[in-house]
């Protein structure tokens, strides 16, 4: 036993609330901060939906003004979050309040960088870039997927070259989650399934990922033993408090496992096509998944195979092969149980278009942790089988 | 964006980073400022704190020297109104002026109220005159002397007589002093009216006068009546004796009052005599 080496490992994760009208802790938290005027970050969608003004009340009681920011885009551009922070700072606000999916959290994220920071969001690229801490950040997330609303992570589209920048920071983990299925009920079943196989391939990447941990992992595992059993529960039964209520907990545990031991090769080529098409996240996750795991699986068969078990696959072999394909199998009956059918080449992603792809990819950090390191030709190959 | 190289990243030192072990994860760094603003904070509160006691203390200090001073104000004020009162009431005229170094008059600084009311001006009109002004012509040299004097020893007392505003003399018995004040000689005078005093002594002057007339009347009628008598008493030596008898009786009684009159001129030297040594003049 005495030749195990124990490589240190940190975890860390915001203070969160979840259960029912978890949202209306809003104005507590943002008193807590002591702040007196907030930016909410969200979209057009949020704004038409009606349980957002039961949050404007909750900051109102508590004498807190807030500005709005709805300018927001599904994969955010820089631009977008250039004209929020430059709002941020007219306004004279001391704090963010993000409501929304992946997209308006990343973009508030973006938000509270620059207006700490002063300068533009694409120079904060990449791993520990951010010099000064942001302004405090409440999360209210309206999908189960993203999990931006736990994690260190910020995704924004550089809109000049059509290619998403990842940004990686502790600086901008949020300071409270507070996650409630009520705003869920309303979400459309095809963001219910986007975002749900994101937050499985959180899971799965996180898993295998180099930099997992024991703490990552039990968080990873249950995830997807949660995910796998409710995403399409949820997706049959979109107003069912109880699974949307599960899937935010697989969501949250899936953000905790990958917040802290990053993600893969899917996520750096999901960047990369989602920069390039403006396709939805979850979905290219969903799509790239299968022939990611056929690239990754060599790397660490047992891990995989605990992955497969978490889904619940009754293996009968042991053969490395065989597990794969099984897995391979589940995954994809998984994504067409809700809904997720289509191949690139059906949702426009052309075979020229791959070897720029995968440029952009391979620089993306996801690549630091993924189990197997790519080579261009590589990455190449996985898009090619997506296809 | 950092512009993409060909070159693969250092996925190594990306995967630590990511793991981050606090070199530079802190999520919310602002603690050490916080706790350096409130040190500074703390500090500033110390300062404004010493500050406001320092400015505690001199405010009191302040007020009590605005106490001691209003109370020498006070006590000035008294002081003064003491003086103005003695000044003003004094029953003797009280003059205080200058003189130019050459002895060139100029006008009364200040005089009371005695001394303007004795000459029959305003207090006004008594400020527009000088020394010389309420002086008799005749007193002139005297008076110049006396201020010589004055100047030379600080003190000198004399009488002069003062002319008043429709030109009557009173005399009067001046005590001039010499001070300094505020870098100047002044010279205070203290003036008292002596008319009703010269005229008792010109009363009792004319009274000794009658009393020597009446002595030298008394003396030349002893005289005169003696020498008769002493030739009645050689003429009656050869006449006989009862009437000679007769005669020298009556030549003895007359002698015998000349002999009272003889003690009256002595009782009046004597009350001339006492006059003069107690009124103090012998001069006269």
């Amino acid at each position: 036993m005495t030749d195990i080496r124990h490589e240190l490992r940190k975890f860390v994760a915001p203070e969160f609330i979840i259960g029912d009208d978890a949202r209306l802790l809003a104005g507590r938290y943002a008193k807590n901060y002591s702040v007196s005027h907030v930016m909410i970050v969200t979209d057009e969608q949020m704004l038409k939906a009606g349980w957002i003004h039961s949050i404007l009340e909750c900051l109102t009681a508590e004498g807190i003004r807030y500005t709005i920011f709805s300018d927001v885009l599904p994969n955010p551009r820089d631009f977008e979050v250039m004209k929020g922070a430059e709002i941020y700072q007219k306004a004279g606000c001391d704090a963010l309040v993000a409501i929304g999916g992946g997209s308006p959290i990343d973009c508030a994220k973006g938000i509270g960088i620059v207006a700490s920071n002063h300068s533009h969001i694409l120079d904060f690229e990449g791993v520990d870039n951010i010099p000064a801490p942001s302004p405090p950040l409440i999360c209210i997330p309206t999908t189960a997927g993203s999990a931006a609303d736990v994690s260190q992570f910020a995704i924004i589209n550089d809109s000049r070259k059509k290619a998403k920048i990842t940004i990686i920071s502790k600086k901008i983990v949020p300071d409270i989650s507070l996650i409630d299925p009520i705003p869920l009920t309303t979400l459309p079943q095809s963001l219910t399934a986007h975002t749900g196989m994101d937050a499985i391939v959180h899971s799965i990447e996180a898993y295998v990922s180099n930099a997992s941990s024991p703490v990552t992992d039990i968080h990873a595992l249950e995830s997807i033993r949660i995910m796998s059993r409710y995403l399409p529960l949820a997706y049959q039964n979109p107003e069912n408090l109880h699974y949307r209520y599960q899937t935010l907990l697989g969501c949250l545990l899936a953000g905790l496992a990958f917040s802290n031991a990053s993600l893969g090769i899917v996520h750096a080529m999901a960047h990369s096509l989602g920069g390039k098409y403006d396709l939805p996240h979850g979905e290219c996750n969903a799509l790239l998944l299968e022939s990611a795991i056929e690239f990754n699986y060599q790397a660490c068969p047992d891990r995989y195979l605990n992955i497969g078990k978490a889904l619940g696959i009754d293996y009968c072999t042991s053969e490395h092969e065989q597990c794969r394909f099984e897995l391979i199998q589940a995954l994809r009956n998984l994504r067409n149980s809700v809904g997720i059918v289509e191949r690139f080449s059906q949702i426009g992603v052309s075979s020229e278009s791959i070897p720029e792809l995968a440029i952009h990819a391979i620089h993306d950090p996801c690549l630091a942790t993924n189990p197997r390191e790519p080579d261009i030709r590589d990455i190449e190959q996985i898009y090619a089988r997506a296809l | 964006m950092q512009e993409h190289s060909d070159k693969v990243p250092d996925w190594k030192s990306q995967r630590q980073k990511i793991i981050g072990l606090g070199e530079s994860s802190v999520r919310k760094n602002y603690y050490p400022e916080l706790q350096e603003r409130l040190i500074e904070l703390e500090n500033v509160n110390q300062a404004l704190k010493e500050r406001t006691e320092d400015l505690e203390s001199l405010n009191a200090e302040l007020l009590a020297e605005v106490q001691e001073r209003r109370s020498m104000e006070e006590a000035l004020r008294e002081s003064e109104e003491r003086f103005r009162a003695v000044f003003e009431n004094a029953n003797d005229a009280i003059y205080l002026y200058d003189f130019s170094p050459d002895m060139f008059p100029v006008p009364f600084l200040n005089v009371n109220r005695k001394a303007y009311e004795i000459l029959g001006y305003t207090y006004d009109e008594m400020l527009c005159l000088t020394p010389w002004d309420i002086l008799s012509e005749e007193c002139w040299n005297k008076y110049r002397e006396q201020v010589r004097e004055v100047y030379k020893t600080g003190h000198a007392m004399y009488e002069v007589l003062h002319i008043t505003r429709t030109g009557v003399k009173i005399p009067m018995e001046v005590s001039s002093h010499l001070f300094t004040f505020r870098g100047s000689r002044l010279l205070l005078s203290i003036a008292r009216d002596i008319s009703e005093r010269k005229k008792s002594e010109q009363k009792l002057r004319d009274a000794i006068n009658q009393i020597d007339e009446n002595m030298g009347t008394l003396a030349a009628l002893n005289d005169k009546i003696r020498n008769p008598l002493t030739v009645i008493d050689i003429l009656t030596e050869d006449i006989e004796t009862g009437i000679r008898d007769q005669v020298q009786t009556q030549v003895t009684a007359i002698d015998k009052i000349i002999d009272e009159l003889d003690k009256g001129w002595v009782e009046s030297e004597k009350v001339r005599n006492y006059l003069k040594r107690h009124h103090g003049l012998y001069e006269s």
